[in-house]
């Protein structure tokens, strides 16, 4: 049951594949995660994912790193 | 129980403990000349050389026998003199002479772990009296610094900072500051350019915190009702993001859609008071903060105020996002403000004022409070930021790069305090 628990997540996009953002954002899909915002100009992609497929993720070409969002509090 | 060195100098040890012997220091090139000075004045001749000797390494057991040794490539030797011996050569040394001086030859002792408190305390109070007697009567003592207030003209921060001192105004500058939003209808604020987006779904802009309208009070504000200054970069446009809640908290995918925001639309500077205590760096965060430096973006956050012995969160303790500490107004650096992370690589950059600081808040809040916090703390860097970004014309890396060139170095640990405290141009 915790493999379906959805995780969301920030993916970061590589240098390399920064221009073309939305062909890693295909693939991300692909790879079962639903993705809510693209960000092009600094390279992010949010969304969720279910747990079991998190790791597959971080596979993904043009995927830099794959991290839980966190929050953020006023300091 | 107070820890003890492994290496104790010995209690009996005194500082004028001497060995009976004298070392003669001869004028340079002049060693052949000193020795015949030497034997002429005290009849002391056929000392042991340590040229003579293999590696020129001396027997040591020679110099009791030979009555003393030279050095010919040091320029000195080591002789015993009796009380005679001792004035007639004593006469004969000086600046002129083939022997500069002449002085005891002194017992030291290896220093171990560390050094007693009585022996650094005596050298502390000699360096300061020799430091008083070089120096003018205007001079400070060493180690204090000048504390500051707020009065009718202005906080104490922007007093410490030089902002008064400063002509500048941030004009055609954007300055972001990703926070908990503003009170739009704050009357100070009345007239200028701002743009506004919340990130937080069901927030509008307004701030229901207080928090953002302090931070924005402080890196783009100007005066009070009663004319006292708070604010930095007066004449900026301000780019009010919302991306924490109006109770404080908010998302990653919030505060990233902010800076995404904020750096496409061209704003010099990011003001970024809030993060975690987590003191990994996040991969998205620093390649965002490296991303916006190459897009002529600095991104300014706040250190985090869980120290001082926890270490720079983030998104402050990314390399490439300017970590902001807390001085007071005495500027000792506040306790609760975080410190650089040894071990991790991160590092606090700079520091400026975050204890005390009056600013702004939204009006059904109290129109003004004093804070204290490392967000206090960051719009300072932020506001100063737009202005070096106004005068000199530089972005990103290069902007980084004047703020802590020019921060005015305090007698505290780095660690702390990186680079100092931030001066405006």
């Amino acid at each position: 049951m915790s493999d379906e628990q959805v995780q969301r997540i920030i993916v970061t996009v590589d240098d390399q594949n920064i221009s073309v953002i939305q062909s890693v954002v295909t693939a991300l899909e692909s790879a079962g995660m639903k993705v809510e915002q693209v960000l092009p100009v600094i390279g992010i992609v949010t969304g969720e994912v279910s747990q079991s497929k998190l790791e597959g993720l971080k596979s993904v070409p043009g995927v830099a790193s794959v991290e839980i969002d966190r929050e953020m509090r006023a300091i | 129980m107070s820890e003890q060195p492994s290496f104790p100098i010995p209690e009996t040890a005194q500082a004028d403990r001497t060995t009976g012997r004298y070392i003669i220091t001869f004028r340079e090139d002049a060693v052949t000349e000193g020795l015949d000075l030497l034997s002429d004045q005290t009849g002391i001749r056929g000392l042991a050389n340590a040229a003579d000797f293999p590696d020129s390494a001396l027997d040591l057991s020679q110099i009791e026998a030979a009555g003393g040794a030279v050095f010919p490539t040091l320029g000195v030797a080591v002789v015993s003199l009796d009380e005679g011996a001792f004035s007639s050569i004593m006469t004969s040394a000086g600046e002129d002479s083939a022997i500069l001086a002449i002085e005891p030859e002194r017992t030291f002792y290896a220093i171990g772990d560390g050094l007693s408190a009585d022996y650094l305390r005596a050298y502390r109070d000699a360096v300061n009296n020799l430091y008083e007697k070089a120096t003018t009567t205007e001079a400070a003592e060493i180690g204090a610094q000048p504390c500051f207030s707020d009065d009718s003209e202005s906080t104490w921060g922007l007093k410490a900072t030089k902002v008064m001192n400063s002509l500048l105004t941030g004009s055609g500058m954007k300055v972001a500051v990703l926070d908990t939003g503003m009170d739009l209808q704050h009357p100070d604020f009345a007239g200028r350019s701002i743009v506004s987006q919340s990130f937080v779904p069901g927030e509008d802009v307004q701030d229901g915190f207080g928090h953002g309208t302090h931070c924005i009070g402080t890196a783009c504000g100007f005066k009070d009702q009663n004319g006292r200054r708070y604010g930095i970069a007066h004449k900026s446009t301000i780019y009010v993001g919302k991306v924490l809640s109006n109770a404080g908290s908010g998302a990653g995918t919030w505060i990233l859609a902010g800076m995404e925001w904020a750096i496409a639309n061209g704003c010099q500077v990011i003001s970024m008071s809030l993060g975690n205590t987590d003191p990994n760096p996040s991969p998205a965060y620093e390649t965002v903060g490296r991303r916006a430096l190459q897009n002529g973006c600095l991104i300014v956050a706040a250190a985090g105020n869980h120290g001082p012995t926890r270490t720079v969160g983030q998104p402050a303790n990314s390399p490439s996002i300017m970590a902001v500490a807390a001085l007071d107004n005495c500027l000792q650096v506040a306790n609760f403000s975080a410190t650089s992370d040894l071990v991790r690589g991160t590092k606090v950059d700079i520091a400026a004022p975050g204890v005390k600081v009056y600013s702004s808040l939204p009006v059904d809040k109290g129109r003004y409070a004093a804070w204290n916090g490392t967000s206090m703390a960051t719009p300072h860097v932020a506001g100063i930021a737009a202005l070096y970004a106004e005068s000199t014309g530089k972005r990103g890396a290069e902007l980084w790069q004047l703020l802590t060139s020019y921060a005015m170095a305090l007698p505290l640990p780095n660690t702390r305090v990186g680079s100092g405290l931030v001066q405006a141009p």
